[in-house]
């Protein structure tokens, strides 16, 4: 799974939820999906995360651009 | 008789009509040295030549700002105007509407031929200027450590791009030995590979800035591959140098400010930008974040037990109909037995006592036919040795064994005769 990109895997989570849609699924090919699809939004979540954290830290540098252009 | 007489007024007034018609004192230019100044506002002066002559000179205010060279004492000059008389004091002077430098007008007739024979070959052609960089990284400055031409280019390169990276080439820039130091510092900045070269020197007069018409100069500039911004003297001087370079600018401030970026703006544009992105980034990451909200709050992933009961509750109900289908059946199978349990009894008792009925009468005629009544009549029965059956005297010779059955036993004998 660490080659895929966020979007791959994103992707993948939604045919996951509408393969259980469909309502077709045998009890073994439900629980391998459910263990998948867990581990996905784990995954993405945390990649989000540090998206986020990651966006607030350049951001407030901001402070940066400011004394610059007191001098 | 009276002796016929004129006045004073008349004959100055001939002398000025005589002067002013003349072609030769109209429009001239007078060579001659200053021997005489005086600054009164207007401007009078006294030329003095090779023999001593004298003639009086008057430069009036008004000239004096189109004049080519102001006069000092002692200079060499050439006057260019017309004499006019003053008939109230019979005195006549050149009124000067142009001044020159002797030796200055064959300069600037040799600077001119030079100009023009430079135009030709194309050096001055616009189709050959590079275009000057936006963000300089390396700024070349060319022009004398003295001179406040540095102070004004580097100032004004600080205050608005600090980024760039200043290298200084020192050079005189006025006298003898100045072209040829100005084209070394150009050369040695050429080669440094700068992203821009400002050439220039604060003001001065027309020998001053002399240098800078200085055809080796020219050629240099015309081959850089760098960029060359000129900026010598003040706003109205031109040299040849400003004609080829890349850029022209007015003043050596004027150069700093055409060779670099407003970092001020720079920063508001890099704002907006940043802004752009920000907001960018924020509606991108909100946007996943939703559907992924959306994704794991299915049943399936939130609660997966219920989604679970579900499934067994259907397993439930699956198996329940299934064993009421079985049920059913095996209950057909069992009726389906039973029927024919009975059909196959009731035909079984039908046959049997058929049957039955059949046997009693075979027997019955089997004990008929049984020897063992006829024995028990008094017949006999005569076997051979082997046990067969003799049915005829035939079957028989003298002196064999037989044996005799009767009802209560069995008699061994021997044949005597045959009747």
């Amino acid at each position: 799974m660490e080659n895929k990109t966020f979007e791959e895997k994103l992707a993948r989570l939604e045919e996951i939820v509408s393969a259980i849609d469909s309502n077709n699924l045998g009890l073994e090919e439900s629980m391998k999906l459910y263990e998948e699809g867990i581990a996905l939004i784990k995954d993405l979540e945390g990649v989000l995360e540090t998206a986020n954290k990651k966006f607030a830290d350049i951001t407030n540098s901001e402070e940066l651009i400011e004394k610059v252009e007191n001098k | 008789m009276e002796i016929q007489y004129i006045t004073v007024k008349d004959v100055n007034e001939r002398i000025k009509y005589l002067v002013e018609c003349d072609r030769g004192l109209n429009n001239i230019v007078v060579k001659g040295e200053v021997s005489s100044l005086t600054n009164r506002g207007h401007i009078y002066l006294t030329i003095k030549d090779q023999d001593g002559c004298t003639l009086k000179a008057v430069l009036f205010k008004g000239y004096q700002t189109s004049i080519s060279y102001e006069p000092n004492m002692g200079d060499e000059v050439l006057l260019y105007g017309s004499i006019e008389v003053y008939v109230p004091g019979g005195t006549y002077q050149l009124i000067v509407r142009d001044c020159m430098l002797f030796g200055e007008g064959q300069r600037l007739i040799e600077l001119e031929k030079l100009r023009k024979k430079l135009q030709l070959e194309g050096i001055f052609d616009e189709s050959h200027k590079l275009p000057i960089p936006k963000y300089p990284q390396i700024i070349a400055v060319v022009t004398a450590r003295s001179g406040a031409a540095i102070h004004d280019i580097t100032k004004n390169i600080l205050k608005r791009f600090p980024v760039a990276e200043i290298i200084f080439f020192n050079t005189s820039v006025q006298g003898e030995k100045a072209p040829l130091e100005i084209n070394v510092a150009l050369t040695k900045a050429i080669n440094a590979r700068p992203s821009v070269i400002i050439l220039g020197r604060g003001g001065g007069d027309k020998e001053d800035l002399n240098a800078f018409n200085d055809e080796t100069i020219v050629r240099t500039i015309y081959k850089s591959d760098i960029p060359i911004i000129s900026a010598v003297g003040h706003e109205s001087d031109y040299t040849l140098v400003d004609y080829v370079s890349d850029l022209r600018a007015s003043t050596p401030t004027d150069a700093a400010i055409k060779a670099t970026p407003n970092m001020h703006d720079i920063l508001l544009n890099l704002s907006d930008k940043k802004i752009i992105l920000d907001s960018y980034l924020s509606k991108l990451l909100g946007a996943y974040q939703h559907k992924l909200d959306l994704l794991k709050n299915r049943q399936f992933f939130k609660d997966p037990n219920s989604y679970l009961i579900n499934i067994s509750s259907h397993i439930n109900e699956s198996k329940r109909i299934l064993i009421d289908s079985l049920n059913r059946r095996i209950s057909n199978f069992d009726h389906q037995l039973s029927i024919l349990n009975e059909k196959m009894n009731s035909r079984l008792n039908v046959s049997l006592s058929s049957k039955t009925a059949r046997l009693s009468n075979l027997k019955t005629q089997l004990k008929a036919i049984n020897p063992k009544n006829l024995l028990d009549k008094g017949y006999t029965m005569v076997l051979d040795t082997n046990n067969h059956l003799i049915s005829s005297v035939d079957e028989v010779n003298e002196d064999d064994t037989l044996k005799i059955v009767l009802k209560d036993g069995n008699i061994i004998s021997k044949v005597m005769k045959k009747e």
